[in-house]
């Protein structure tokens, strides 16, 4: 079982061990009192709220919000440590943040059959989202082709019609000669997640992406009935009047309501709830845009100065397109694991049983020229950090390209960390539509046989 | 007509994720997983077999079959292995000695032994969850929606249809235990 935290804590450096027990009155009176503190001095806006990753209670983030909302204080997005690229480039074709009627709620609230579904970079079948495996092996079931693109051959990958290993950081230059290959007549859902927009450019390859789905045909702008699409999309909230239906039923938090509405204590003693109680609609609804031209913005004028006005490929920060040429030959990128939910649960003793340790997984063609056998030690470097795990043999990443998987925590490498390897460069084209994204798999590296701890 | 209550995989919609192997260990508390994942062919898990991106990568969990023709019971000194009248092959660990001739007995290597309780162990397909109405835990543990259970002399039953599919298989049919776990295989890539 996980280890939580059973008691409530203060750090005190004068004692040995920290920290120091206290109640629950003190830890909320001590919390209070600082809030107020800086309050007074800075104004409630001084304080943000930062959501992380909800594993354990979407409700949670409700509680965040609420309270954010009520002292005036200031809430920074859910993606708001850095994960920009899906929101950024979605903002710039389509003026969302989070498009989640074009990227798979087709999926999750059904709709007619699909020709295709098109994954890249994500792993559903490990990772985000999970529970889209099963529709996506219903409507596979159903007669639609499955393909995926990702450089690593995934759990998602083994179930695919057709899998492109794709060259890391080529994603951008695939997608823009993928228009041409999607006639006008495929219904395609597409799955994407952060394999893709966690790079440099991820918001342009997104862009790339949401293009070729609007040129295909392939954007619903128009929902009748059924459920609620979840366009998170807060400008276009503040633009509508209160009459309209656009207002009455995509407010945010109309639509959280909607969402923990009826679920109380007493009624989840009775049995699970399911957390989508949205209230079927009966009447259609036109999606909004929200772009300078209120339309989706394949050309954005915006970014015409920093020559990005359209979504057209931009050699990566690090990753290497041309190896030979490069100190550090070889692509580092992130896989999620099944075991974790980014670092949660990387301590429960039954899973470590079947994944004990982090690993590096390397193409057996790279590990030969560089004398390295399986489960053996190396040292994964760049001039950031040395980091030392085993090595694991794969034909399930392309030659070129290594991957660890994210979430192991620091103590559980011999040395250094995934996190150690990868940098905070800032892209200013980012920082100007929204916000700056990280980029933990647009990282360049080099793979070396361990030999003994002088060279590390 | 007497039950046969059994389960079909669906090699299709294995995902390998081992909740199964999870779910067992939380519900059944043995000492090691009674329903393990394996990678098919691949002598490392989680590992596809061919040369990238010429690959291919698919899930085998594998259990007790619940035979028809126990050859574990046959070699159990004491009965301590039994047939329910539905069809499951029930270890009763109070009755165990701990001698070990059923883990060499059983031709798919299912029995393991709890070196704690010097007994054997195996999945006993919850029995104690079938009795009170409900499914295997692995059954609705399942993330892929991959495995099936039910009566296999059921005619109208799921599994009996799955299982009388022409691709529908079980393991080691030559060692003429007659399981009564099945497995659909995955399908072929179809291209674009």
């Amino acid at each position: 079982m996980p280890r939580p935290l059973r008691y409530r804590c203060l750090r005190d450096n004068s004692l040995c061990a920290g920290f120091k027990r206290i109640s629950w009155e003190e830890a909320l009176d001590f919390i209070a009192d600082r809030f107020k503190k800086i309050a007074a001095k800075h104004g409630w806006p001084a304080i943000a709220w930062v959501l992380g990753s909800p594993g354990a209670g979407t409700t949670k983030f409700g509680a965040y919000l609420r309270l954010a909302s009520l002292t005036r204080s200031t809430r920074v997005s859910a993606w708001g440590y850095g994960d920009a690229g899906l929101p950024c480039g979605s903002r710039v074709i389509f003026g969302t943040q989070f498009p989640f009627g074009f990227l798979f709620s087709q999926l999750w609230f059904g709709s007619p059959d699909a020709d295709m579904i098109l994954v890249w970079g994500a792993n559903p079948g490990e990772s985000q989202h999970l529970n889209l495996m099963r529709p996506i092996m219903d409507a596979k079931e159903r007669g639609a082709r499955l393909v995926v693109i990702d450089p690593r051959y995934t759990v998602t990958a083994s179930k695919a019609d057709q899998y492109v290993g794709i060259k890391a950081g080529t994603d951008a230059a695939l997608i823009t000669k993928l228009a041409e290959r999607i006639g006008r007549s495929s219904a395609v859902i597409f799955v994407t997640h952060m394999g893709l927009t966690r790079t440099f450019h991820g918001d342009i390859s997104f862009r790339g992406l949401a293009s070729v789905a609007t040129l295909t045909g392939n954007i619903t702008a128009t929902f009748k009935g059924g459920y609620l699409p979840a366009v998170l999309n807060w400008r276009s909230f503040l633009k509508a009047k209160s009459g309209e239906p656009s207002y009455k039923r995509l407010g945010i938090l109309q639509l959280y309501d909607a969402v923990i509405k009826g679920i109380t204590r007493e009624k989840l003693k009775e049995g699970a709830m399911s957390l989508m109680l949205i209230p079927e609609m009966d009447q259609e609804i036109d999606m909004p845009f929200s772009t300078p031209s209120g339309k989706i913005e394949l050309y954005s004028e915006s970014l015409y100065e920093e020559g990005q006005a359209l979504p057209v490929f931009a050699e990566p920060l690090e990753t290497p397109v041309r190896p030979e040429i490069r100190k550090y030959p070889l692509a580092f990128i992130q896989g999620h694991s099944r075991f974790r939910t980014h670092s949660m649960f990387a301590n429960v003793e039954s899973l470590l049983e079947m994944n004990p340790e982090p690993v590096v997984e390397i193409n057996p063609q790279d590990a030969a020229g560089r004398n390295i056998a399986n489960e053996e030690k190396v040292v994964v470097f760049n001039d950031r950090a040395r980091t030392i795990l085993k090595a694991k043999l794969t034909e399930g990443v392309r030659p070129g390209v290594i991957n660890i998987t994210q979430g192991w925590w620091i103590d559980q490498f011999q040395k250094g960390s995934v996190n150690h390897l990868t940098h905070d460069v800032i892209n200013p084209i980012q920082e100007k539509v929204y916000e700056p994204n990280m980029h933990m798999n647009d990282v360049a590296v080099e793979v070396a046989k361990y030999t003994s701890e002088k060279e590390v | 007509m007497k039950q046969r209550l059994g389960l079909i995989f669906d090699q299709e919609r294995c995902i390998g994720c081992e909740a199964c192997t999870v779910a067992c260990r939380k519900e059944n508390k043995g000492q090691s997983a009674w329903i393990r994942v394996k990678t098919q062919n691949s002598p490392f898990k989680d590992t596809p077999v061919g040369t990238f991106p010429n690959v291919s990568m698919h899930f085998l969990p594998t259990l007790c079959n619940h035979c028809e023709k126990p050859s574990c019971a046959d070699a159990c000194p004491l009965e301590a292995i039994t047939k329910s009248d539905r069809g499951i092959i029930i270890l009763l660990e109070e009755v165990c000695d701990g001698c070990q001739a059923c883990l060499d007995a059983c031709p798919y290597g299912a029995i393991e032994f709890n070196d704690e309780k010097g007994t054997a162990e195996k999945c006993n397909l919850c029995f104690h969850r079938i009795k009170a109405g409900l499914e295997p835990f692995c059954v609705i543990c399942c993330e892929g929606q991959a495995i099936h259970f039910g009566d296999l002399n059921d005619p109208g039953s799921v599994v009996s249809k799955l299982s009388g599919a022409e691709s529908a298989f079980c393991l080691k049919p030559e060692a003429g235990t007659k399981p009564s776990v099945y497995y659909l295989p995955p399908k072929e890539p179809r291209g674009l």
